[in-house]
């Protein structure tokens, strides 16, 4: 996958997850704000409900009692409770029987909004109006049962009940559930109670004056009595609802004493939303494909000169390095990009110049050191024919003096090899000094295998005779010693020369410090043999960074010593060489 | 060549007497015409007959019968005579029939006249049934009674004899011979008597008067009750028409005379309230009366029963009512109890009919 797709691909996975969760947050709230407005707009329901169920109840307690409070109704009672007949006294007595049915539906017209109004006692006297039913003889009344009720009417200012509980009185095949509300007939002085009004609604009535069959479908309202015992709907059972998917809330009918419960399913509460929530996922997903589109436009033009840079840098090579690696640079960055890349390879191209050099000027000195060997080995052969060994054996420590320092094969090389080699030269130094000159080489055993830089010894050993040695008389002496001591190995080489001043040595210190400062950017100013004690701790340290110290102090009673140790807090690995 | 010159102008003076219920317009139609007129809405016919079509009484009970078809669905359709002629009930019918009409519920002004008519209308598939007032059980398949005809004819007396505390002399004033349902209260109102001769004993019943449901001759009957028993303490009359003429004469005639029987409060609110020439008196809601015509008749139409005894079908508000044996062998069904009118209830009922 390009570079392109794959910053296409990242982008509009990561704005997809944005818009994803932009949703889910959109949709929460939306949800939330429906069962907020849906919960107003419940309770605001059930409320109305409530007062159309209180004030449906109030209705039938204000005409029981206004029946209940006719003196006609009272004294007629009265005079068939103290009579204990119990023959229905309406049966027989026409005049009555139509007075007391005219009372009762004069109170109920003219609209007839009571389903049925009923007068009884316990001795069978009944008399109703309203709706007919096919028992209105009231002879199947349960004595019983009436007093039973009359008594509950003495602490109570009503009763009701509902068909399934009115079971005193025998309801035709064709009515539907009732609700009674019964009242005392009392003689307001002795309060005795002569008999009971019975206010009968229709519970189909009840429901269409409360409007519930006005409700939506996904809506249902529970109508529950003191008990919970549920009232309505009939078909419809509260209990078995699955209050999970339901929003449900409740209102009680405060002077009854009833419970109201509205049901309403949430996926119905949703679903007004839900054409929003279409339209949000549609815009999103217009935004979204727009928003991939926008960042691929974006990320091709970011990545196109990227590209071309790519490819150029590719194709490009060190004899044909042109000035502008990209063409267009309309963009900052793609700007700064290319200037540091040229930059790059500007320095890159002078190191390589640098290095060219180098290499032509190693190839010269190893030209040089063969025409040496050739005239060092004809010395010797003329040493050994005119019988002098001593030519020959100067001749050869010559040639492997010059073959070690001009050998480019292997830069690092062991103590061991530098010991030998110091060695060499010291002793070519004591042919020509004789007795004026001693030295002595001290090297641990276990130290001789320990990788070191090429040339260390030998130009602090020049250094000996090229500074130390000239304005002091023989017999010169050089002490070598490679040992190991605390745990950290250390070289030192003494002389007793004229050793360094104070000023020498701070001259020293600086110089050392101001090269290992930037020490690639100096390297190539140092000479060999000019600055041959400084170019050896140079070298040293920019093989071996901070594995190894370096000490130049002076020796007593006169002279310098050198000392090269390792470093105190350099690792094992670091001190490789 | 009599006979066809009494045909037509018979024809024409139902023609002038055909009224409808609610529609001037509609009043110098003939049944065949309206019946055209409703066509186009594919609702069948229930057409009602009334005694008269002046009566409040029957216009109140047109009043339900409208309201009944309009729940049910169908077109209600009001005649009634100028007077209470039978003959002119007869040329309504036959109109009605050849017009088609799914429904002919009458108020008879004779319970036997109109059997032949009636009984060609049922062969022609017309549900047939009476109201108020029947006709014979052949010439039917229901009657809507008002109310039990025994009750209504022992409370009359009973309450007339309540009146005038069990003494005095009792006068009846009735519509006309023919009158169904009047002279069935009238015979159970005699029968209350015969059967509680202590009760009665000291009730002087005099015969029956007949005041033709017409004013002048319920006026004239009372002025002849008034003048040939100055002895009277109360009239009976089981009639709308003849309640309203009795009070008037007895508050013209400033007689103390009390009065009572079967009315309208709307009409008589002024002999209890004012007068007290009427302690009270009775009627069942001729609106209902109507109503339950109209849903009774519906159920015959649908087939949801056939006029049989224990026959039960829904009256709208009313709720379900039963067919019940009728004394005559017939077939009918109850309204209810008649309503008892006085003091204290008139304010309320006068307003309403």
């Amino acid at each position: 996958m390009g570079f392109l797709n794959k910053l296409v691909v990242s982008y509009s996975i990561v704005i997809l997850i944005f818009i994803l969760i932009l949703i889910g947050i959109a949709y929460n709230y939306i949800v939330s704000v429906s069962q907020q407005t849906a919960s107003i707009n419940q309770s605001q329901l059930l409320n109305k409900i409530s007062s159309q169920v209180e004030y449906y109840l109030d209705e039938m307690y204000k005409m029981g009692s206004q029946v209940a409070s006719d003196t006609r109704i009272i004294n007629m009672f009265n005079v068939l409770q103290e009579e204990g007949d119990p023959e229905n006294y309406f049966e027989y007595s026409i005049m009555d029987s139509i007075e007391a049915g005219s009372i009762l539906t004069s109170f109920n017209a003219p609209d007839y909004l009571i389903w049925r109004i009923s007068v009884f006692n316990q001795y069978g006297d009944y008399m109703s109006d309203g709706i007919e039913i096919q028992n209105q003889t009231g002879e199947e009344k349960d004595k019983l049962n009436v007093e039973r009720l009359m008594d509950e009417l003495q602490s109570q200012p009503f009763l009701l009940f509902f068909q399934n509980d009115a079971d005193y009185i025998e309801e035709d095949e064709y009515s539907d559930m009732t609700m009674s509300m019964l009242l005392p007939i009392t003689n307001y002085y002795a309060d005795e109670i002569y008999g009971i009004v019975e206010i009968q609604q229709n519970m189909e009535n009840f429901q269409q004056f409360i409007a519930l069959d006005q409700l939506e479908d996904s809506a249902t309202v529970y109508l529950l009595d003191q008990e919970m015992n549920q009232i309505l709907p009939r078909d419809n059972d509260y209990n078995s609802l699955d209050k999970d998917q339901y929003y449900i809330t409740y209102e009680s009918v405060n002077t009854y004493g009833w419970n109201l419960a509205l049901a309403v399913s949430l996926a119905s509460m949703t679903k007004p939303y839900q054409g929003i929530l279409g339209y949000i996922i549609l815009v999103s997903f217009i935004i979204v494909i727009s928003l991939i589109l926008t960042i691929y436009i974006i990320t091709k033009r970011i990545t196109t000169p990227l590209t071309n840079l790519s490819k150029s840098v590719r194709h490009i090579t060190l004899d044909n390095v042109p000035e502008d690696l990209v063409k267009d640079e309309s963009m900052d960055e793609v700007r700064e990009l290319n200037t540091a890349f040229t930059a790059m390879l500007e320095r890159l191209t002078k190191s390589l110049a640098y290095e060219k050099r180098a290499y032509l000027l190693a190839l010269q000195s190893q030209m040089d050191p063969h025409f040496l060997y050739n005239i060092l080995s004809i010395i010797s052969g003329m040493g050994l024919e005119s019988g002098n060994d001593d030519i020959a054996d100067v001749c050869g420590k010559i040639s492997a003096l010059m073959r070690y320092n001009a050998s480019f094969d292997n830069n690092n090389v062991t103590l061991g090899d530098e010991i030998t080699h110091a060695k060499n030269y010291l002793e070519l130094m004591k042919v020509r000094y004789e007795d004026y000159f001693v030295y002595s080489i001290h090297a641990n055993e276990d130290l001789l295998q320990m990788r070191m830089p090429r040339q260390v010894l030998q130009p602090i050993l020049e250094n000996c005779f090229e500074h130390g040695f000239k304005s002091v008389p023989p017999v010169w002496r050089i002490e070598i010693n490679a040992d190991i001591k605390d745990g950290r190995w250390y070289i030192s080489i003494s002389d007793n020369g004229a050793g360094f001043g104070d000023a020498e040595l701070l001259e020293l210190d600086k110089k050392l410090e101001e090269y290992s400062k930037n020490l690639p950017e100096n390297y190539h100013e140092l000479k060999i043999g000019g600055l041959g004690l400084i170019n050896t701790i140079l070298r040293l340290k920019l093989l071996m960074g901070e594995g190894v110290e370096y000490q130049a102090r002076k020796n007593t009673p006169r002279g310098t010593i050198i000392i090269l140790q390792e470093g105190k807090n350099i690792n094992d690995k670091d001190t490789d060489s | 060549m009599f006979n066809q010159m009494k045909l037509f102008l018979i024809l024409m003076l139902c023609g002038a007497l055909l009224s409808s219920c609610n529609n001037s317009d509609s009043q110098s139609e003939s049944p065949s015409a309206q019946s055209t007129s409703t066509k186009p809405e594919e609702k069948p016919v229930y057409a009602l007959i009334t005694k008269e079509k002046s009566n409040l009484y029957m216009q109140k009970m047109e009043e339900g019968f409208e309201t009944a078809c309009e729940e049910i669905g169908v077109t209600a359709a009001c005649y009634g005579p100028a007077d209470y002629s039978v003959e002119a009930q007869i040329e309504i019918i036959e109109e009605l029939i050849e017009s088609k009409v799914a429904v002919i519920a009458v108020a008879a002004n004779d319970e036997d006249a109109l059997q032949d008519v009636l009984i060609r209308a049922m062969d022609q598939g017309i549900i047939v049934l009476s109201l108020d007032s029947a006709v014979n059980k052949d010439s039917r398949m229901l009657h809507i009674q008002p109310a039990d005809p025994e009750k209504v004819g022992r409370v009359l007396i009973q309450a007339a004899a309540s009146m005038i505390d069990n003494s005095g002399t009792v006068g009846i004033i009735t519509t006309t011979g023919y009158a169904t349902n009047q002279n069935l209260w009238i015979a159970w109102l005699k029968q209350e008597i015969e059967d509680n001769p202590e009760k009665y004993k000291d009730i002087i019943l005099l015969p029956e008067v007949f005041g033709n449901d017409e004013e002048e001759a319920t006026i004239e009957q009372t002025l002849y009750l008034l003048e040939t028993y100055p002895e009277l303490d109360i009239i009976i009359t089981p009639s709308a028409v003849s309640m309203v003429a009795v009070g008037n004469t007895l508050r013209e005639q400033d007689s103390d005379v009390l009065f009572t029987g079967l009315g309208l409060p709307a009409e008589l609110a002024d002999f209890i309230e004012i007068d007290k020439s009427c302690p009270w008196f009775y009627l069942w809601n001729p609106i209902d009366l109507g109503y339950l015509a109209a849903y009774s008749a519906a159920a015959l139409d649908k087939g949801d029963i056939l006029g049989e005894p224990g026959d039960r079908f829904s009256a709208g508000t009313l709720s379900y009512r039963v067919v019940s044996q009728s004394g005559d062998g017939g077939t009918e069904v109850f309204l209810g109890d008649p309503v008892k009118f006085d003091e204290n209830n008139i304010g309320l009922w006068k307003t309403v009919y």
